[in-house]
């Protein structure tokens, strides 16, 4: 019996602490999730969660209320220009960590196994996500950025133009990578993960192409000419050929995420109402308040019990029952995001020329096509004096239609007001932290402020006045003579 | 048995015969009895002297003595082990003498690391135990906090008042930043699990599984307070252990101590301790809204800025005309008195080879919160055997289900009905009316009728038709073997699991009022399934040397393995409305499923040697390897080093001094990390959370995306090293007892998640970098007061414990670290103690003086201010016992000193106009005490003119909470009256002549009154995270509650 114990116990310990070295790592492997996974998976998430961000947390929350499309009815921080950290920080770290991030893990993924169509949509889709973010902020990191598992913790931030540059160059790679004929072959299955195109390679394409067009529309704004290259482009088939050609995700599984915040068909959150701007100017002449002459009014937003049509003032608590709620259409489980819409084409295509009438025109009705209306509702509303073209103020009226036409995608909306200027925006009730100004911009990111510190000083240097402020002025911003509809 | 009585037939008769002898020698007879002065059970065996004699006698089994005194004014000195020895006269010829037991018996043994039984003193470190009566008296659901006040250096924060909540525990301080700085439970031996449960984020507490333990079944805790005396635990200790040793049939006492069957009966009844203080003069609405102007729109605000209750007549949520009347006791009325069940029984059997003990219990528990409940059932058994002369052993099987029902949300929680009630809440809404009709549906909306119908559940829709149940079912085994191989060697190997199943339901009717995806129903169903399993084989030999020199020797295997799988699943919308199966989802349901498996494995040496009795020295060493290391760091030493020295040993001519000894120690120790920290992974996608807005699969597709988390492949271990001093004295024969401990621990390359730039493509990372030291006091103080003749006793135990941490290091380059959020920002900043709260502040001048802008408003300052930290000064409780003969009166002071709480239910309550503070609203407005500023330059700078300017007075208290968040940052002092309890013991002659060989009566009560706190409305110690190890933040706490009960304790 002794001798059993002691033998028992001796080779205990011997087995045991004979190198358990396999075992371990082997055990230390994470049975939940894959360390590697095909490149096409990512994309995916990609979509829907800049989808997300862009709609709700850069959009309905933010910029949706900056350009007066909405107006928040309680908890009044963004409408009166006092932006909760927070709100902008989720932002840039969703935006970066999650969509850029995985944007890098699938290129190099896509590249490493050859696959060039799925390398080409991460492209674009880096491209799109980089220049929605040096549009809100200014100059940001791009070439450095998303690179922490090389070792890169702090990227240097990159002027504007470079950034823009740099996309473009982005696309064009995208683009000379993208074969049509093997867009739905089985290997890379975007059928099942490019909830966009569903694989249709020639459709990315054309989006990486009308995603260059508003680049280079922002270039012009910076003072930067490209008028060569964007004619060039119009004329070309590489950009959006029609409606069919929309980048836009529609929501099948699960809400759009601004469903839960408004949708107005049940009497859930009552946060925001539609803004007094917008429904003003699309009531045109009319002085009916339950007939808007531009009908896309009634997309837009639900009329008040009796029927009116009623935005509230931003800045100003309250209007739950008194304005129009968000419209039930347009905000709905299943609302699409539009990534990039056919009508924004046609929209830079006027813009280009702002005394050419036909372009206007439309521009203007294939804004309300895409809202299901009809080419006879648009002619209906081009008649109203309000909207009829003039040469004279073509300039202006393609600037007040085209931020009628990007309602939904806030932030794009918010990109057109402050390279055309139009409409003019008169400041938000009690805003006092701005001393009265529309924000220009929004703040950079809390952690980059206190983590990397150097390089986010060197992106300030490239805002007017150089100070990281929601007053200042981004680089393609910074030419106009002053805070255009702010007086 | 009959061997048994025979024997002690014997010795008896001999001491008789011893006694018989005495008193033909002598002249004046002395007879008495000697009776335990706590327990009043006669003492056979004690020993009766006659001062400055030789004359001696032993009390026999009746306790009775008798004695021949020689002379007058002589005394007689009565000794027995584990008494403190009493001096009486022995002036009469009757002379009944209670003693009492020892203070700390100095022969007291104790469970040390990995269930070695030590000599109390001899032990180089500090440790405190607490006796199985101490948690059985004035009864806890939760054992853990029936030790709060009691030892020093134990912190534990409840988190709750709610039904079966859990508390957070730490001993000495946080020895880590974010991993669990828990102390290791450990049950006869085998380490369990206390890792706190939560399913789903602000989900209702589940409570910490060592409450599963049944308070009847505890011998004792003894509580490893450092490093130094839970090192041989390895990595799993580094912040000390408690261990609890349960009943097991030995040692029996009274009438039938071969066969003894216990029975214990306690209730008691519950009622919330403190409510906040709401205004009565304005009822729902924003600006004044009006409810009689027809529009309805004060009823979207869940906010009481609307019109004055004056009475007018409105139509409230149900389309009722009523009128607009304050209902001063809405939220009382929700409340309802809370009772909590006991009833535990216990047989036990024991002889010189062995013993049996099984028992039972229930434990039903009624909340304060309606429709909320616990229950607790347990059964166990525990078998001690000699089975042949060399081996040994202990078996020990527990089964405990504990069932929740209804437990509340905590916190910032659209689960906790609080929510809606404190802060955000109509002052005119009538509770009643919300009780009555919770269930009837708006047909217009198909949602159920809600003073609010767009925020807000109805509290009752949401305890009622919304309601959760959550099952845990664990089972502890533990088996130990000892085999003599020699009379110096001896062979130990004990093996345990602590496995357990739990499982969480929530479901949400259909017509649930949330901005969730919930109104068509749905339902969370959540598993889980935890295992750990535990080996330790030793041999330890042991040897004395001439007398002199003692030698112990101990060396160690242990290996441990903890496996958990979950699955949760989240159903959106119903196909079939009040069928919660998941059958019939109306979408795609979504499944999350985690596992997670890790192993350490030990080898680990003790020897301790002694010298004389009172010259004690101790190393230890222990290696570990972690699974969750990387190879190359895997393994890891640390040693430790303790000492004791009983230096009264060489004062015996001091009789003053009782007792004194000298400690010290040194240890170092190491800690790993979780499983799969090493590379980062790809997990599925999901953005909102509970329920999910995006996730997994969408529109047909996985969403994949890469970890946010750097992980980091090159790892290592933390480590520690701690040092303790301390001393045992005790005076005056054991009257007067001090224990001192002072520690310095410094834990260092810590695993702390750093934030990254997001720019990076991740936003933290797992690096080893902080530092943290603790260094703290720690003092025990037990008196007796008055002890008289007549049975009349005074003791009084006081503990104090300072603990000084202080942050380091916490990573290159950086001063903070994230650690949570609950709307204010919980912070580990270097130089400062565990826990620095920073949040919205607005901007103020030189002075301190808040800014204004010209027209009155406060100016939010862009940067978060720090607002205080959280980290109390100190901790002292203060016990009183007060006895005479059966009857003990005790209650026990709780005292903390300093540290800061923010208190979201005083942030929204002010903001939302429902604090009795808010009730003072001047037409006028109010105004903002302070400078009004200019921005001209682009910078606020002050005017130096003071502010005069008002406004309206729902925007003041909006942004006088909102903005700046110091206003809602208070000291956490506190001093409260714990417990007092009652006690009475039936005395001999009833006992005598019932079946029954001992009955005891209590009364008492629990967290009575909070004699001092700073807090307004809450009660100071309630700590409603969830989070392990986020405190200092309060939010809609379910109301702690102040029991009264009454137990009863039958020993057959």
């Amino acid at each position: 019996m002794k001798k059993i114990i002691i033998y028992g116990l001796g080779v205990l310990l011997i087995s045991s602490s004979v190198s358990c070295k396999k075992r371990f790592d082997e055990m230390n492997v994470s049975p939940n999730n894959p360390a590697d996974a095909p490149a096409q998976m990512l994309l995916s998430n990609v979509i829907a969660s800049t989808a997300y961000r862009l709609q709700l947390s850069a959009g309905l929350v933010m910029t949706d209320l900056w350009v007066q499309h909405a107006k928040a009815t309680t908890y009044m921080d963004e409408d009166k220009y006092n932006p909760r950290n927070d709100r902008m920080d989720i932002v840039w770290s969703s935006l970066y960590a999650t969509a850029f991030e995985d944007c890098i893990q699938a290129q190099n993924k896509a590249e490493e196994n050859s696959q060039p169509n799925v390398q080409a949509i991460a492209l674009v889709l880096k491209g799109y996500i980089g220049y929605n973010l040096t549009m809100l902020m200014g100059d940001v990191p791009y070439a450095e950025a998303g690179l922490g598992n090389d070792g890169i913790i702090t990227p240097v931030y990159d002027p504007q133009l470079t950034v823009l540059n740099s996309i473009v160059a982005d696309l064009d790679k995208a683009i000379s990578l993208m074969d049509p004929a093997t867009g739905s072959s089985s290997i890379d299955e975007l059928p099942k993960y490019d909830l966009i195109y569903g694989g249709d390679m020639d459709k990315w394409k054309k989006f990486a192409g009308s995603l260059k067009l508003r680049i280079y529309l922002t270039m012009n704004s910076g003072g930067v000419n490209k008028t060569a290259e964007i004619n060039t482009l119009l004329s070309s088939a590489d950009i959006f050929q029609s409606n069919a050609d929309e980048a836009k995700l529609t929501f099948v599984s699960s809400g759009n995420p601004v469903y839960q915040w408004i949708n107005p068909s049940s009497a859930r959150r009552s946060d925001f109402r539609v803004s007094s701007s917008l429904v003003n100017y699309m009531m045109g002449s009319s002085v009916d308040s339950t007939l808007p002459a531009d009908k896309r009014l009634t997309i837009f937003a639900d009329p008040i019990d009796d029927g009116k049509y009623v935005g509230g003032t931003n800045g100003q608590t309250g209007g739950i029952a008194t304005n129009s709620t968000l419209g039930s259409n347009y905000y709905s489980y299943s609302s699409p995001y539009y990534f990039m819409s056919y009508s924004e084409v046609l929209f830079i295509k006027a813009e280009m020329d702002t005394t050419n009438q036909a372009n206007y025109e439309a521009a203007v009705t294939e804004s309300f096509i895409q809202n299901g209306l009809t080419g006879a509702d648009a002619t209906a509303m081009l008649a109203d004096p309000k909207f009829t073209f003039s040469a004279a103020k073509g300039g202006k009226l393609i600037g007040e239609q085209k931020w009628v036409s990007l309602f939904g995608q806030g932030v794009e909306a918010y990109n057109s007001w402050r390279r055309s200027g139009y409409p003019r925006l008169a400041p938000a009730a009690n805003a006092a932290t701005t001393n009265g100004y529309v924000p220009r911009r929004v703040s950079y990111n809390t952690d980059e402020k206190n983590l990397n510190t150097a390089n986010l000083a060197v992106g300030v240097q490239g805002l007017t006045p150089s100070s990281d402020v929601i007053t200042s002025k981004v680089w393609f911003d910074r030419l106009h003579p002053n805070n255009f509809g702010n007086q | 048995m009959l061997k048994i009585m025979k024997r002690k037939k014997m010795l008896f008769t001999a001491m008789f015969l011893l006694l018989q002898f005495a008193i033909f020698a002598q002249s004046r007879v002395v007879k008495g009895t000697v009776k335990d002065s706590k327990t009043n059970e006669t003492l056979p065996g004690v020993t009766v002297l006659v001062e400055g004699t030789t004359t001696a006698t032993i009390t026999n089994e009746k306790g009775e003595f008798t004695i021949n005194v020689d002379g007058q004014g002589k005394k007689l000195i009565l000794s027995s082990l584990g008494f403190a020895t009493k001096v009486v006269a022995a002036d009469k010829d009757v002379v009944d003498v209670s003693i009492e037991a020892a203070t700390t018996s100095l022969k007291e043994t104790v469970v040390t690391a990995v269930g070695i039984s030590r000599e109390k003193k001899s032990l180089g470190y500090a440790s405190q135990e607490v006796k199985g009566d101490a948690v059985q008296g004035a009864r806890e659901m939760n054992v853990v906090n029936s030790l709060e006040g009691k030892v020093a250096g134990l912190n534990i924060t409840s988190s709750s008042g709610a039904v079966g909540a859990s508390s957070n525990i730490t001993l000495r301080g946080a020895a880590s930043f974010t991993g669990n700085n828990s102390p290791l439970f450990v049950i006869n031996g085998i380490p369990v699990d206390n890792d706190f449960k939560e399913s789903r984020s602000g989900s209702p507490n589940q409570g910490n599984p060592i409450s599963d333990l049944n308070p009847d079944d505890i011998e004792s805790v003894n509580i490893l307070k450092g490093p130094v005396a839970a090192a041989l635990y390895g990595s799993r200790a580094m912040n000390g252990a408690i261990i609890v040793t349960t009943k097991n049939g030995k040692g029996l006492k009274g009438k039938n101590s071969d066969f003894q069957v216990t029975y214990n009966a306690g209730y008691s009844s519950d009622k919330t301790l403190r409510l906040p203080e709401f205004q009565n003069s304005y009822g729902q609405g924003y600006t004044g809204d009006d409810p009689s102007d027809g529009s309805g729109n004060f009823m979207y605000a869940d906010e009481s800025w609307g019109a004055p209750l004056d009475g007018r007549t409105y139509t409230n949520y149900r389309g009722k005309v009523t009128t607009w009347d304050p209902q001063p006791n809405n939220i009382k009325d929700f409340f309802v008195t809370g009772h909590q069940l006991t009833n535990a029984l216990s047989i036990a059997s024991g002889d010189e080879k062995g013993a049996v003990r099984f028992s039972l219990s229930s434990f039903n528990q009624k909340g304060t919160v309606p429709n909320t409940a616990y229950a607790k059932y347990t059964t166990g058994l525990n078998i001690d055997r000699q089975l042949t002369k060399r081996l040994s052993t202990e078996i020990g099987v527990n089964y405990t289900l504990t069932q929740g029902k209804n437990r509340p949300g905590v916190g910032y929680d659209t689960y906790n009905p609080l929510q809606s009630m404190f802060g955000w809440f109509g002052r005119q809404v009538n509770m009643q009316e919300l009780k009555d009709n919770y269930n009837e549906i708006d047909p217009t909306t198909g949602l159920h009728y809600n003073w609010n119908p767009v925020y807000h559940n109805n509290p009752y829709w949401t305890l009622y038709s919304n309601p959760n149940k959550d099952r845990r079912d664990r089972v502890i085994a533990t088996a130990k073997f000892n085999y003599k191989i020699y009379d110096w060697l001896t062979a130990t190997v004990r093996a345990g699991s602590d496995f357990s199943t739990e499982s969480r339901f929530q479901q949400f009717k259909k017509g649930t009022i949330d901005y969730s995806v919930m109104q068509n129903g749905g339902f969370y169903d959540d598993k889980g399934k935890n295992t750990t399993a535990n080996v330790d084989a030793m041999l330890t030999g042991s040897k004395r040397i001439k007398e002199t020199y003692s030698i112990t020797g101990t060396l160690g295997y242990n290996y441990y393995r903890r496996t958990s799988d979950a699955s949760n699943t989240e159903v959106q919308g119903l196909l079939v409305p009040g069928l919660y199966n998941v059958s019939f989802a109306a979408n795609t349901p979504i499944v999350t499923a985690n596992s997670s498996t890790k192993e350490i494995v030990g080898l680990y040496g003790l020897v301790s040697l002694g010298y004389k009795d009172y010259l004690y020295l101790d190393v230890t060493a222990r290696n570990d390897w972690s699974s969750t290391l990387p190879s190359k760091n895997r393994s890891y030493f640390y040693p430790s080093v303790s000492g004791s020295f009983i230096f009264s040993e060489l004062l015996k001519t001091q009789k003053w001094l009782s007792f004194g000894k000298l400690r010290a120690g040194l240890a170092f120790i190491g800690n790993d990390t979780d499983p799969y920290n090493l590379t980062s992974y790809k997990t599925s996608g999901s953005i909102g959370s509970d329920p999910s807005v995006i996730s997994t699969p969408f529109n047909g597709a996985v969403l994949l995306t890469q970890q946010n988390t750097l992980k980091n492949p090159d790892l290592k271990s933390e480590t520690g090293k701690s040092f303790e001093i301390g001393t045992d004295l005790r005076f005056f024969n054991s009257k007067v007892g001090v224990d001192i401990t002072y520690y310095n621990t410094t834990t260092k390359n810590i695993i702390v998640p750093v934030s990254i730039p997001a720019s990076s493509g991740y936003t933290s990372t797992l690096i080893n970098a902080g530092k943290i030291n603790n260094q703290g006091i720690e003092i025990m103080l037990n008196l007796n007061a008055i002890s008289s003749e007549k049975g009349f006793k005074w003791d009084i135990g006081l503990n104090f414990a300072k603990n000084k941490g202080k942050i380091v290091e916490v990573a290159e380059g950086l001063d903070k670290i994230f650690l949570d959020r609950d709307w204010a920002d919980l912070y580990l900043v270097k130089g400062e103690s565990y826990g620095t709260l920073y949040g919205n502040s607005v901007l103020k001048d030189e002075n301190g003086k808040v800014l204004t802008d010209a027209d009155g408003y406060l100016i939010k300052n862009p940067t978060p201010q720090k607002l205080g930290n959280v980290t109390p000064d100190f901790r002292m409780g203060l016990e009183n016992t007060f006895s005479y003969k059966a009857l003990s009166l005790s209650f026990l002071i709780d005292w903390q000193q300093g540290g800061k709480v923010f208190s979201q239910t005083n942030l929204w309550m002010d903001y939302a106009g429902t604090s009795q503070r808010t009730e003072d609203r001047p037409a006028a407005g109010l105004v903002n005490e302070g400078m009004v500023a200019d921005n001209s330059t682009g910078t606020w700078i002050s005017t130096g003119v003071a502010n005069t300017t008002a406004i309206p007075c729902e925007a003041y208290w909006g942004d006088h909470a909102y903005m700046n968040f110091d206003n809602a940052v208070y000291d956490a002092t506190y001093v409260k009256l714990r417990q007092v309890s009652l006690g009475y013991t039936l005395p001999e002659s009833i006992i005598k002549k019932s079946p029954f060989s001992k009955v005891e009566i209590g009364l008492y009560g629990r967290n009575l009154w909070i004699i001092y706190s700073k807090l307004p409305y809450m009660d100071p110690e309630v700590n409603s995270s969830n989070s392990r190890n986020a405190s200092g933040f309060e939010s809609n706490a379910i109301p702690s509650t102040r029991s009264i009960g009454a137990n009863l304790k039958i020993v057959f």
